[in-house]
């Protein structure tokens, strides 16, 4: 005697379903459902429904993300586990020094904290912006996102960037009354206009399945090296000028390229309980003016290094430009 | 036959509960938890627990409302998960049909291959769709480490719906399984 009768045919009740008639019915609402999805905007009903979902959900969210606070370093030791050797190299010798730091930190604890707290960075890079507090991680093995504490109620809209006190971590893509998802810059979605700081050289930063960053279409022409800090330059209209991103891990090119491969150590990581600054809007001076466009569009390869022009002794009329922006 | 409803009513409120038991997971745990680039993906764990019950009708709806609970709940396309999990329990409650819904060798052997496969196929269609950029990592990686993480889960949901038809426990919504309910 089958145990769900429900799913019986009618024509023949006695025998057992075979399943067939729901997985067609259900396979053509799932395939619907992702249709409707892909095209609709930020504001149809399966969007609208997802948000709801969302803002149900978020105190559970909170309550999980209570719970596995206390075990963060456990999972550092596990992501420990699977870094190679050149990064647990690298990360022992960025031990050592961080470890030589730690005595001139402590004494400097008062201030650090409040560098540490997110109005250190709103002072400095005088951001329209609301505090708001990571709650979970990417629930996804595909996607590099986190999900803060505050929503449209505050605000809070899709595509206003995000930062945290060492700098971009990403940007909106969905929003809840209490909640909202944010794109890290990791992610393979995202793509942030940035800039060398030192020299300008234009290009644009994306994330890599590894979780680190690539800055593309570099010219070969441009003066990049490791070590390099990398800056938001304002010129996409969503993030502000001069923000940081990281620093260049590696350059490296092929002969015949045309742009460089740069690989990017991203400045900001996130935890949970992580406190973070949504920018809510920017001011004129931290958009990219329309000379400044300009000048990217003319010289995306930048100017010379202001030491390298010392020692040179020519290349005067290249560091005159706005080499002050930013950091 | 009023003894066969009063089980199918206690098995179905057990599946009930072990779905709400997986929600919660999936929402409160499921962002907390990154073992080897995989994330534990409890609705698909609970789908193919209640696919390997071999009743196909009821595994498909498992796996359509365990698929929609996964795509709501994560920034991932809406539909996606819920189609593969779809049709990924019909499969596995064809091949399981007449096994009992037991934890044994072969039940876990086909759940773990299941979800593999759910996960693998899923991140070949973010691949394809152009979401995933990395076929390797793609599938490898996140597809192979989230099946291998969410199978081991799969078997605890399996021993609390399978097994609490042959132990007593299980995901009971009174809590007090009475063994041998059958005889009295």
């Amino acid at each position: 005697m089958p145990k769900y009768q429900g799913y019986s045919s009618n024509l023949h009740p006695k025998r057992q379903s075979t399943g067939l008639r729901p997985l067609i019915v259900l396979s053509i609402v799932s395939v619907l459902l992702l249709t409707f999805y892909l095209r609709e905007g930020d504001a149809g009903p399966i969007h609208t429904l997802r948000s709801g979902v969302t803002t149900v959900t978020t105190p559970v969210r909170l309550l999980g993300s209570a719970v596995a606070s206390p075990f963060n370093a456990l999972g550092n030791v596990f992501g420990n586990l699977t870094a190679s050797r050149a990064t647990l190299d690298e990360l022992e010798k960025e031990n050592a020094e961080l470890t030589a730091r730690v005595a001139e930190l402590s004494e400097a604890e008062a201030t650090a904290q409040r560098l540490e707290g997110l109005l250190g960075l709103q002072s400095t890079y005088n951001l329209q912006s609301t505090a708001a507090r990571i709650i979970g991680q990417s629930s996804d093995a595909w996607s590099q996102t986190v999900t803060i504490d505050k929503g449209s109620a505050d605000g809070l809209a899709v595509n206003m960037p995000v930062a945290n006190s060492a700098g971009v971590i990403g940007q909106i893509i969905e929003v809840a009354p209490n909640a909202a998802t944010v794109r890290l810059v990791t992610d393979e979605a995202s793509g942030i206009s940035a800039m060398v700081q030192d020299t300008r050289a234009q290009g644009m930063v994306q994330g890599q399945p590894d979780g680190t960053l690539r800055m593309e279409y570099v010219s070969v022409d441009s003066d990049v090296q490791e070590g390099d800090i990398i800056i938001t330059s304002g010129i996409g209209g969503v993030y502000p000028k001069g923000l940081p991103i990281g620093t260049v891990a590696s350059v490296s090119k092929a002969s015949n390229d045309t742009y460089y491969t740069i690989i990017v150590n991203p400045a900001s990581r996130t935890e949970n309980n992580e406190e973070v600054l949504v920018i809510t809007s920017l001011t004129e001076e931290q958009t990219a003016t329309d000379d400044e466009v300009a000048s990217a569009n003319d010289a995306p390869q930048g100017t010379a290094r202001t030491d390298n022009a010392a020692s040179d002794g020519n290349a005067d009329a290249g560091a005159d430009t706005d080499a002050g922006e930013g950091e | 036959m009023p003894l066969d409803h009063r089980d199918t009513g206690r098995g179905r409120r057990s599946v009930v509960v072990a779905g709400l038991i997986a929600f919660i997971l999936q929402v409160a745990l499921g962002p907390q938890i990154a073992l080897f680039g995989g994330r534990i993906n409890f609705m698909a764990a609970f789908a193919c627990a209640v696919a390997l019950q071999g009743e196909a009708g009821p595994a498909v709806i498992a796996g359509f409302i365990s698929g929609l609970c996964y795509d709501l709940t994560a920034a991932v396309p809406v539909g996606l998960m819920t189609l593969v999990l779809t049709i990924g329990s019909f499969v596995l409650a064809s091949m399981s049909a007449g096994m009992g819904g037991g934890l044994s060798a072969r039940s876990f052997q086909l759940l773990a291959i299941t979800v593999v496969l759910e996960c693998v196929i899923y991140g070949l269609a973010l691949v394809i769709m152009g979401i995933e950029g990395s076929l390797l990592t793609g599938l490898l990686v996140h597809g192979v480490v989230t099946g291998v993480l969410s199978s081991a889960v799969g078997a605890l949901f399996v021993l609390g719906l399978g097994g609490g038809s042959s132990t007593g426990r299980g995901f009971s919504a009174r809590g007090k399984g009475t063994r041998y309910k059958s005889i009295r």
